[in-house]
């Protein structure tokens, strides 16, 4: 039954939602944790499971990737459900000599602050992959990179809060939130009504309605990401892998939002623990559509055939697509929000919720209980959207 | 035999009993036992399993979709297809 209060209520379950609701609970707090849909929520159970840092941006971007993978690292230590964390090395590999100077640019502009891309070259890649292509030209190698089960790291965590004294609603929905005087004062959900003073909108690509409810405007737009999943195999490929296009091609974000049929293409490669292959991963803007299409499909399949020739032989099981919560600055947005005492927003990680939701669930608790932020997170605040 | 040892899905394994225990967790819904068992994610997507994990959760009385739970999301392929076999240059005219 849904609670008469709740101290704190977290508005979306999703991997966002459910660190908040651990890293809050471990600091004593009591928080009903509201999902709308299933437990694992949408995007955070539809995606390329990856734990990856090594096309973060240098600077908060960075920073924050770097001490989540840590929190990863901590997380499968201390929760009673193995989240299958591993830091499986990852790779961006190289296709042909066109792509070296972007890459290099962005291996350089890396190691300027000291975060090492190791370029090898395409005899070692092949060493360490043996089904890469034999056309390939090389690789950056990161050790830091890796994978992650992001389902069982959320059941997880989910049920370590409930063990704190959380409480955790799912298929439940947000239909209002109530403010006076410029306070928040309770949230509507279709199962009553619960009074609370703080609300966090961790509802991802979903986080805009939750704006409308309070009247504000939240700049996150759903970018639709399709990869595909392969039957299960044995250990066939053993690190992350990243295809150079993602970062060397360049789409235009604004032609790609006006037109629906456009999408981009980037390779990535996950063997899971199970022993499935996630492959992708083709993106688009289509609004809320989040059914697969075939030219992605088959965008997807070529990309994989090429670089991985041997994976030709593989079945493909399922296609599934959802939405990266997408900000026009590439970076989430976590803080209170003006004008609106006890709202706090935590969503817009931009296909980067997996990886940062451990780090964003410990701010958000700490933006909570002192004020204070271990990492800086002026950047990330709703206020740099405000209208000038 | 126990029925909590009968094997409701072939393809990942899963027990009749890891289902009954999902819906007690507070599983609802066809999607909800199958992100928490897997039951449903292997290479037939459920095509056997969908309808014997309904009727489980018809029967615990729990579903939230009433009298049928609808069945999980279908997406493509239907039947499972090699990276080649959609890869090919064969398939562009198709």
């Amino acid at each position: 039954m849904i609670p008469k209060e709740a101290e704190i209520v977290i508005m979306g379950g999703g991997v966002i939602g459910s660190c908040a609701a651990y890293f809050l609970s471990k600091a004593g707090r009591k928080v009903a944790l509201i999902e709308r849909g299933e437990v694992g929520g949408e995007a955070s159970v539809a995606n390329g499971a990856f734990v990856w840092t090594s096309t973060r941006r240098p600077g908060i971007d960075l920073t924050l990737a770097l001490a989540s993978i840590e929190l990863h690292k901590q997380l499968k230590e201390e929760l009673d459900v193995d989240t299958e964390y591993r830091r499986t090395g990852g790779m961006i590999v190289i296709e042909n000599e066109k792509q070296i100077p972007k890459i290099e640019a962005f291996r350089k502009e890396r190691e300027k602050v000291g975060f090492i891309l190791t370029p090898i070259d395409a005899k070692e890649a092949r060493s360490l992959e043996p089904l890469l292509s034999e056309r390939i030209v090389g690789a950056l190698y990161n050790p830091l990179d890796g994978g992650t089960n992001p389902f069982q790291l959320m059941v997880a965590l989910n049920r370590k809060a409930i063990q704190l004294g959380s409480k955790i609603f799912y298929h439940t929905q947000v239909q209002g939130i109530q403010i006076e005087d410029g306070r928040v004062k309770g949230v509507v959900t279709d199962k009553g009504v619960i009074r609370t003073n703080t609300v966090i909108n961790a509802c991802g690509s979903w986080a805009p309605f939750i704006g409308k409810m309070v009247g504000i405007k939240i700049p996150i737009i759903p970018n639709e990401m399709e990869f595909v999943v392969t039957e299960q195999l044995p250990p066939m490929v053993s690190h992350i892998i990243m295809g150079a296009s993602y970062l060397t091609e360049e789409y235009g974000k604004d032609e790609m939002i006006a037109n629906r049929e456009k999408f981009g293409m980037g390779l990535c490669i996950h063997q899971t623990a199970s022993g499935n292959l996630l492959l992708g991963a083709t993106w688009r803007f289509v609004g809320y559509d989040k059914r697969t299409s075939y030219e992605e499909t088959v965008a997807i399949a070529k990309e994989v055939a090429r670089l991985f020739p041997p994976l030709r032989q593989v079945h493909v099981i399922r296609t599934f697509a959802n939405f990266f919560p997408f900000t026009h600055d590439d970076l989430p947005i976590v803080s209170t929000v003006e004008g609106i005492e006890g709202f706090v927003m935590a969503a817009g990680h931009c296909g980067h919720g997996v990886c940062l939701g451990p780090i964003t669930g410990k701010l958000v608790s700490e933006l909570m209980c002192t004020g204070r932020t271990s990492i800086p997170i002026d950047e990330l605040s709703f206020s740099r959207f405000a209208e000038r | 035999m126990d029925e909590r040892e009968l094997i409701i899905c072939r393809c990942e394994e899963v027990s009749q009993g890891e289902i009954v225990d999902s819906i007690e967790w507070g599983a609802r819904t066809l999607t909800d036992v199958k992100r928490l068992t897997r039951a449903g994610k292997g290479l037939c997507q459920g095509k056997t399993c969908g309808r014997l994990v309904s009727q489980l959760l018809q029967r615990s009385g729990k579903g939230l979709e009433k009298p049928f739970p609808k069945p999980s999301t279908v997406r493509p392929p239907v039947r499972p297809l090699k990276v080649g076999e959609l890869a090919s240059e064969e398939n562009e005219d198709r």
